[in-house]
């Protein structure tokens, strides 16, 4: 066919890199349809590969998704102040490490220091023993007497809650 | 420079931003991830990029850029196109339509065999139709050497395809 | 940054031993510090050699109202290693308020709280250590009590036995 023979020459052409746009169009146009001449077919798959790709896109989301987080980013910060805090950000971490660090010695220092003195070692309690064993065990007896006390009128408490909830228990089943 | 002309100048040139990235990537996904970060890219130079004269180079250059960039830091692993490339065939018949999936991928393959610059020239000519200018100054390249790489991968898939000897 | 790991350690040095140095001090202690000189309070120490000292002691002469109350009270105090004990009548309601809210609850757990009709309330925390009680704590006062105390018995204590002290008293 007449027109095999001008594609091929335009093939030739395009193989030596001298086809213009449209005569590159045109092929892909000449072999988007039905390939008769077998040593044409080769390039049937090559022109129609170049036309497959030039249909793929992205996903339709990724635009939603690009604009999405070009708001998100918009309303969390606003533009102009990180601009203008941009330079200064190094400087601010650095200042803000220091003053931390600072802060913990100061911190660190205030505990160690003034607690000797004035709050840990300062009772004496040999002030306030009882000045005869006696009056020591008395003391102890009436305090583990009203400890023991108060504790079994708790457990009794609880032992009468218990027992209580238990009647009511059994009027409500 | 506000979201809405960012939309009206950029995005008409995402689908073209995609394929580069997606030439280069070889991977959807990652192809995306990088068309993000780009759009990212170009936003942050706010109402720098009204001023500069052929937006769609720029935009091919600066994508080109990021992916290259991109795929250079990831350790090297076989670059593998996913199924999600979703090709379109140009035979109804479903036998003939797997036969043809096949030869698609071998000229992808062979495509992606050549040394980085021919792909990228033979992409924006053969794929995206650029001219020898548009490709010039987006891949930074002078014309001759546009011209030279174009025949040289345009010559080199030839050989490819004729000794895998697709019929 | 390279100062990171540095300060950390320097921070965590000196809140390890800011809490180690905390733990030493008793609830009665801390308290004691803001009223040990308030002369509104009565302050009681039973040292260790006190209790020591009652082995000693002749049981007739301690008014005991039968030996078995002083064998249990004997039995127990044994397990003592301090007791320390303070009151008054004075802010009965807010004092008890107070040393509530400065006994560190994460040392002591409360045991029990009982609350008497009166207003009276009295409420028992243990510190626990390998399980076994270290130290007893007798918070008493609240609103309409006219005693406020706060005692605290450190040993190993038994609350069983404290709680039969009472029935051998009744005795």
């Amino acid at each position: 066919m007449n027109n095999n023979a001008a594609i091929r020459e335009l093939l030739d052409k395009y193989f030596e890199g001298d086809t213009s746009l449209e005569e590159e169009n045109s092929l892909r146009e000449f072999f988007s349809g039905d390939i008769a001449d077998p040593a044409l077919k080769p390039y049937k798959a090559l022109f129609s590969f170049f036309q497959n790709e030039q249909r793929l896109q992205p996903s339709e989301r990724l635009e939603e998704q690009f604009f999405e987080q070009l708001f998100q980013e918009d309303a969390s910060e606003p533009k102009q102040r990180e601009a203008l805090l941009r330079p200064l950000r190094p400087w601010l971490m650095r200042a803000a490490m220091v003053a931390f660090l600072l802060s913990g010695c100061w911190w660190i220092y205030t505990r160690y220091q003034p607690p000797a003195p004035t709050e840990t070692a300062a009772i004496d309690w040999s002030k306030y023993e009882p000045e005869t064993p006696e009056e020591a065990f008395r003391i102890t007896r009436e305090a583990l007497g009203k400890a023991s006390r108060h504790l079994n009128e708790g457990t009794s408490k609880a032992i009468e809650e218990m027992a209580l909830l238990g009647e009511m228990g059994k009027v409500l089943h | 420079m506000s979201p809405e002309s960012f939309k009206h100048q950029i995005m008409p040139l995402k689908d073209r931003m995609y394929r580069l990235a997606l030439r280069i990537t070889g991977n959807p996904a990652e192809a995306e991830d990088a068309l993000q970060e780009v759009w990212i890219k170009l936003w942050k130079q706010g109402d720098h990029l009204l001023q500069i004269q052929n937006l769609e180079a720029w935009c091919v250059r600066v994508t080109k850029n990021h992916c290259i960039d991109k795929v250079r830091n990831k350790k090297p692993e076989v670059r593998e196109w996913t199924e999600a490339v979703e090709t379109v065939s140009w035979d109804q018949n479903p036998e003939r339509k797997a036969e043809q999936q096949d030869t698609l991928r071998l000229i992808r393959d062979a495509i992606g065999r050549l040394p980085e610059k021919l792909q990228l020239v033979m992409h924006l000519r053969d794929i995206e139709g650029l001219t020898y200018q548009e490709i010039e100054e987006a891949l930074e390249m002078p014309m001759s050497q546009v011209k030279v790489n174009l025949f040289r991968a345009r010559q080199q898939v030839r050989a490819q395809l004729l000794n895998t000897g697709l019929q | 940054m390279r100062i990171k790991p540095v300060l950390f350690t320097l921070l965590l040095a000196g809140i390890a031993l800011s809490a180690a140095a905390q733990t030493d001090a008793n609830a009665i202690d801390k308290y004691f510090q803001q009223y040990v000189n308030d002369n509104r309070f009565s302050v009681v120490y039973i040292s260790p050699k006190l209790f020591q000292m009652f082995g000693k002691l002749d049981v007739g002469v301690l008014d005991m109202d039968n030996d078995t109350e002083a064998q249990a009270v004997m039995d127990m105090i044994k397990d003592l290693r301090g007791l320390r004990i303070l009151t008054t009548d004075e802010n009965v309601a807010e004092f008890y308020k107070e040393a509530k809210a400065k006994i560190n609850t994460k040392e002591y757990e409360t045991l029990m709280t009982v609350r008497e009709k009166d207003g009276n309330q009295v409420e028992f925390l243990v510190r626990e250590s390998e399980n076994k009680i270290a130290e007893l704590l007798l918070l008493a006062g609240g609103p309409g009590a006219d005693e406020f105390v706060l005692m605290s018995f450190v040993g190993l204590l038994d609350l069983n036995k404290i709680s039969r002290l009472a029935k051998e008293m009744e005795k």
